[in-house]
């Protein structure tokens, strides 16, 4: 039953668009999605500014203006760390750097926080473009540390420059135009419209094409890359909108508070108070770091209050555990630990798994006639040097359009190292890659995707939340800029490996062969003329490897070239047209697999000088 | 002395091992071959618990094994020598094997197991002070091999050996590693590539492919049987 | 005059960065060490510091080792004591909490495996540093003796008038400083237990296969780790004033050290944090007081982008 419905050609582009143009985000349960949020937001908003119309205190008028401004923080943080995986621990930075701009431009040049602000937001731009851009090189460990030390960094500096206490002066003749009330109530306001303006820029991002890019960086970088994707140039953009939401959140908390100092907006309370937020109410969720300002900036703002005199630092201590408790027992949050709780009920409804194509493959008859296929990818003289060690050597070998070739080899080979060579993972000491006349060698991986060719990876890892069309479509967003296109793009691949009505499920629902082949639907959403798998079979039960193949030998009717390293070797002569045998990096036999599997060069690289010697004795 | 019982092993939905089984009797020599991706080392890490079983048991001298800790069992007299050679970089090849060297029994024996270790691979001998990162591929596999020997094992488990060395070596490899088998009657459990070799040490082997065992019987019977190259190369 | 006063100050700088160098390598050898063997980034290391100053206060204060020491042999006992306490403590931490985000699997993934500890261990910074508030108060303290304000001359030299003045309290720090530096160097080269700790650093897996319990390694080093950078914390304390947050001064010293030693290398973080001390110093011959800090910020930057494996760069991927 699969098997027909990917052999069906695909469907034009005009069509596939007119289907999806009516639903913007790509399926109708996403608009109703985003409309639930949208009232979420909106009563929440009524709620808040209500209770806050209802208080008279000063001191509670002034806590519920924080906790917008941390909950800003927190989104922001989240839209850069909770997307990208990157933890920030120096977002201190940008929101030191936003209260100061704030402050400076008004005490220095008289200008009025309504402008401050606004150029607090375009500092924090340009200082996450100018911290981003050196600081994603360096990987993990570094990167923390780096990130870490900028708001000391400044800290100091600003200290040296003599602004260890800037206060905003009170202006008599026009306060309202200096954004000084004497309502309090009046600043709740400012704070929950800089927290829509957040929310608002974390839903854009949250399910566009901006989101799910940075999601798949957070998964597998690699794979990211492989799939056209450009890391660096996401990873700033969204360390750029990052920066310029908490820069502003400062710059508020500037006005609010009427006093700037260094410790305050640069120091590792305020930093490690920009993730906890989040980290707390949850990673990557729209709510998380809402949650979490509601129950944190008071718990620590009260604590401070009641005990701070005979417990000075209860604050601290409480973020503290707070932080650890999160660490140990929810890492993602507290939404999503409440959310798997209850969608528990949900999930188990993820509905019946596929129905598998048990029946073994059978290689289809040769096409007719004797086609002079053309060559679609050429591979001449190509070396990769590792140090010292030779891992490539002069291999070269042409695939031809429409085929199935394997590439097979003992342990060590260097088949991999072929693909990433392919890919432009690695560089090639000489040598050239053309497809389709178009000089590969030396592209980086995602030039290499949108040029046309695909590629899966061994390691699967899905976003586990959200729905198979959503994993699918990241695939289609660096060839297609139109987002309803894309989706349609997604809609069809997920067609072509027969997961056609699944679209909709939650990854996390999916069995293993089903997640298999949302891997392949995604590089087919990028519809590549040549579509390297990285052993797509391995792992597989008996039953699921001959569904897989039958799916492959589907999509190679519909003209797509694959080249597979496999080392399930029964179902790769089956499935390849021709093998190709790779032995220490070189290229040792090339021809049919029973021509290849006799051939006692290859039999000698398996099993060894003495079998093939013993074999004939 | 050792049996695995219809083990399972999965590593995030992708099945390593799909029931495999074997035994390996008191000073047998036993090889194992298959493809690569076959779970080979996966079946190691089970034996010596660095990988959990999803089902199914490992049973050394008729005790479950379920209940001991990995860094337990090399205290049992399991020796296992990884894939890769995997030796302490930083550390010299004397304190490398010193580290092989962690029960009471074994570093009282310690004397004789400097004297052995060093007859067998006088290479070694050489170069005991020198960093262990900076040797040969062939050295670090002796450094290895005589690591899992310095902790006076019962069963000593070898985890392809002679991957990533040149042949010569590799001959030399498995000499050391037939005469360990003839001199100390050790159980050893040998996985390899190098399936003629392999086979013809060994009293017994078993084929794996795709998580289990497709094949087992003696020397004799294994070399002559197509079956063996058909799990290899699929034809 | 000018000559005389250049040299002198530069001498004087010389001395005292080597002498701070000394306190600096030390405590960056107590992180590296844990950084070694567990690859965690222990953000708490700060607070482990001061958690010495104030365990050597209490045990030379109140605990009577002034009555019984005296004020010379005193304050480097109490230093010594100060680390058997935070190695305790240091145990203590590790069974409850650390325990559960590092090991045999965390330890060998490079990748999103370590965010879990570095957050867990910014959450212990808070608590620790925040808890010593509540429970020390925020007024700095000092183990004030006589050496404190007495100082070795050393001059006049080279026939100028230049005169080198080396604070007692501080040379003798930094001297027990540089035993117990050599100390854990043999003991680390050495000792059985150094050998382990050093081959789980190198291969947790292998080491598995040896029959070493690779999270009671990891145990120890943090232990000891936090220990080591404890005793360099109660020799500090015996010239310069401490308060509860003191750990944030120091922290950023002890990451520039290592990192510039080349992670995962101990001993390379004692030469680490011994060049530090030496810039920052060096730097106050042409730098105004307030910006010495963030020259250190900068340097650390710097290092960390340009060259990020330090000097004596080991290669942190594991084997």
């Amino acid at each position: 039953m699969s098997n027909a419905s990917s052999n069906r050609m695909a469907p034009n582009d005009a069509g596939a668009a007119r289907r999806d143009a009516a639903t913007s985000a790509g399926s109708a349960e996403s608009a109703a999605e985003l409309k639930r949020t949208v009232s979420i937001i909106a009563a929440g908003v009524v709620l808040y500014l209500g209770a806050t119309w209802l208080i008279s205190d000063r001191y509670y008028q002034l806590m519920f203006t924080i906790i917008p401004i941390w909950a800003t923080v927190g989104v922001a943080w989240n839209i850069f760390s909770g997307y990208s995986g990157l933890m920030s621990f120096g977002h201190a930075a940008f929101f030191g750097i936003g209260a100061y701009t704030v402050a400076l431009l008004l005490v220095n040049l008289g200008i009025s926080p309504w402008f401050g602000i606004v150029a607090a937001g375009l500092a924090g731009a340009v200082a996450g473009v100018v911290i981003g851009f050196p600081t994603f090189r360096l990987r993990g460990h570094y990167f923390a540390l780096a990130m870490l030390a900028y708001p000391l960094a400044l800290l100091y500096v600003f200290e040296w420059l003599g602004y260890q206490e800037v206060a905003l002066p009170m202006n008599r003749e026009a306060p309202a135009a200096y954004m000084q009330f004497a309502d309090q109530r009046v600043y709740v306001l400012l704070a929950v419209i800089l927290l829509v303006i957040a929310l608002a820029a974390n839903l854009a991002v949250a399910r566009s094409r901006f989101g799910l890019s940075l999601l798949a960086i957070k998964q597998n970088e690699p794979a990211a890359m492989g799939a056209g994707i450009n890391p660096r140039a996401w990873k700033l953009r969204a360390i750029t909108l990052s920066a310029a939401l908490t820069s502003m959140a400062g710059g508020l908390y500037a006005v609010v508070l009427l006093i700037v100092t260094p410790p305050t907006v640069f120091g590792m309370l305020a930093s490690a108070q920009a993730l906890i937020v989040t980290l707390f109410g949850g990673i990557a969720t729209i709510f998380g770091p809402v949650l979490g300002a509601l129950i944190l900036v008071p718990l620590g703002e009260t604590l401070h209050a009641e005990l701070g005199n005979r417990l000075p630092g209860i604050q601290g201590v409480v973020y503290g555990a707070a932080i650890i408790a999160v660490v140990l027992m929810a890492p993602e949050g507290i939404l999503p630990r409440l959310a798997r709780h209850w969608g528990r009920d949900r999930a188990a409804a993820g509905g019946a798994p596929l129905t598998l194509d048990a029946a073994p493959y059978v290689r289809p008859p040769p096409p007719p006639a004797a086609i002079e296929a053309k060559t679609l990818l050429d591979v001449r003289g190509v070396a990769v040097r590792f140090g010292g060690l030779q891992a490539l050597q002069n291999v070269a070998f042409a695939v031809r359009a429409g085929e199935i070739l394997g590439i097979i080899g003992p342990n060590g080979a260097g088949k991999t190292t072929l693909f990433n060579a392919l890919n432009g993972f690695i560089s090639t000491a000489s040598g050239s890659v053309k497809f389709e006349d178009q000089e590969l060698a030396g592209q980086p991986p995602f030039a290499v995707c949108r040029a046309g060719v695909g590629r899966t990876f061994q390691i699967v890892r899905p976003f586990a939340r959200l729905s198979v069309l959503h994993n699918v479509v990241v695939g289609a967003f660096p060839v297609e800029p139109d987002d309803a296109h894309a989706y349609g793009r997604a809609r069809e691949a997920i067609r072509r490996v027969g997961l056609a009505g699944r679209e909709g499920r939650i990854a996390s629902t999916l069995t293993t062969v089903e997640l298999r082949l949302m891997e392949l639907a995604r590089a087919l959403a990028a519809r590549p003329r040549l579509l390297l798998l990285d052993e797509i079979l391995a792992g597989l039960g008996s039953t699921e490897i001959e569904h897989v193949l039958k799916v492959i030998d589907g999509i190679r009717r519909e003209g797509v070239t694959v080249v597979v390293i496999e080392h399930t070797m029964h179902a790769m002569v089956r499935l390849a047209d021709r093998l190709l045998v790779l032995d220490h990096g070189v290229v040792l036999a090339e021809g049919e697999p029973k021509a290849v599997t006799s051939n006692p060069a290859v039999i000698e690289a398996y099993l060894g000088k003495r079998w093939v010697a013993r074999a004939d004795g | 002395m050792l049996t695995v019982e219809n083990a399972h092993v999965s590593y995030g939905g992708s099945r390593a091992l799909d029931g495999a089984e074997l035994t390996v009797g008191a000073s047998e020599f036993v090889a194992i071959v298959g493809p690569n991706g076959a779970g080979k080392t996966t079946l190691f890490r089970a034996i010596s618990g660095t990988v959990p079983l999803e089902s199914g048991r490992v049973l050394y001298d008729g005790r479950d094994l379920a209940s001991v800790a990995a860094h337990d069992r090399p205290a049992l007299g399991i020796a296992h020598v990884p894939e890769g050679r995997q030796v302490f970089p930083s550390l010299s090849v004397y304190e490398n094997l010193e580290m092989g060297a962690q029960s009471a029994e074994a570093r009282r024996d310690w004397k004789a197991t400097e004297e052995l270790v060093f007859t067998l691979f006088p290479r070694l001998a050489e170069r005991r002070t020198q960093a262990a990162g900076t040797l040969s591929g062939g050295e670090q596999q002796m450094v290895a091999i005589a690591r899992g020997l310095a902790s006076k094992p019962r069963l000593l488990m070898l985890d392809e050996p002679s991957m990533g060395l040149a042949p010569a070596i590799a001959d030399q490899i498995f000499e050391c590693v037939e005469r360990i088998h003839r001199e100390r009657s050790l159980a050893i459990l040998l996985v390899e590539q190098r399936v003629a070799e392999a086979i013809e040490a060994c009293d017994r082997g078993y084929v794996l492919e795709s998580g289990r065992i497709v094949l087992e019987g003696t020397h004799d019977s294994l070399m002559r049987d197509a079956r063996v190259k058909k799990a290899y190369l699929g034809l | 005059m000018n000559t005389a006063v250049i040299i002198e100050n530069t001498l004087q700088a010389l001395y005292t960065g080597l002498i701070l160098g000394s306190l600096y390598g030390l405590m960056c050898v107590g992180l590296a060490l844990i950084f070694s063997v567990m690859r965690v980034i222990n953000f708490a290391q700060g607070e482990f510091l001061m958690l010495g100053m104030y365990a050597a206060f209490f045990a030379f204060t109140q605990a009577g080792i002034a009555a019984i020491l005296g004020p010379y042999a005193g304050p480097v006992v109490a230093a010594l004591i100060a680390g058997a306490v935070v190695f305790v403590v240091g145990v203590v931490l590790y069974e409850l909490l650390l325990r559960r985000v590092t090991g045999l699997e965390v330890a060998g993934a490079e990748g999103e495996g370590h965010y879990p500890q570095l957050t867990l261990t910014l959450g212990l910074s808070l608590m620790l540093s925040n808890g010593g508030l509540i429970l020390f108060g925020s007024m700095p303290e000092t183990l004030r003796t006589p050496m404190s304000s007495n100082a070795w001359e050393l001059g006049p030299l080279f026939g100028l008038d230049v005169t080198l003045y080396l604070n007692q309290a501080r040379t003798v720090a930094a001297v027990v400083a540089l035993c117990v530096a050599g100390a854990m160097a043999v003991f680390i080269a050495r000792a059985r237990i150094g050998k382990m700790l050093r081959a789980a650093a190198d291969n947790p897996e292998a080491a598995t296969y040896m029959g070493i319990h690779v999270g009671r390694q990891h145990r120890l080093a943090f232990a000891i780790g936090a220990a080591i950078t404890a005793i360099a914390g109660g020799l500090v304390a015996s010239y310069y004033p401490f308060q509860p947050y003191i750990g944030i001064e120091f922290v950023i010293v002890m990451y520039a050290g290592v990192v510039l030693g080349g992670m995962g290398s101990v001993g390379g973080a004692f030469w680490g944090g011994l060049a530090i001390g030496l810039v920052q110093q060096l730097s106050t011959l042409v730098l105004p007081q307030q910006l010495q800090n963030a020259a250190i910020f900068v340097a650390f930057l710097l290092i960390i982008l340009l060259r990020p494996q330090g000097l004596f760069g080991r290669n942190v991927e594991r084997v």
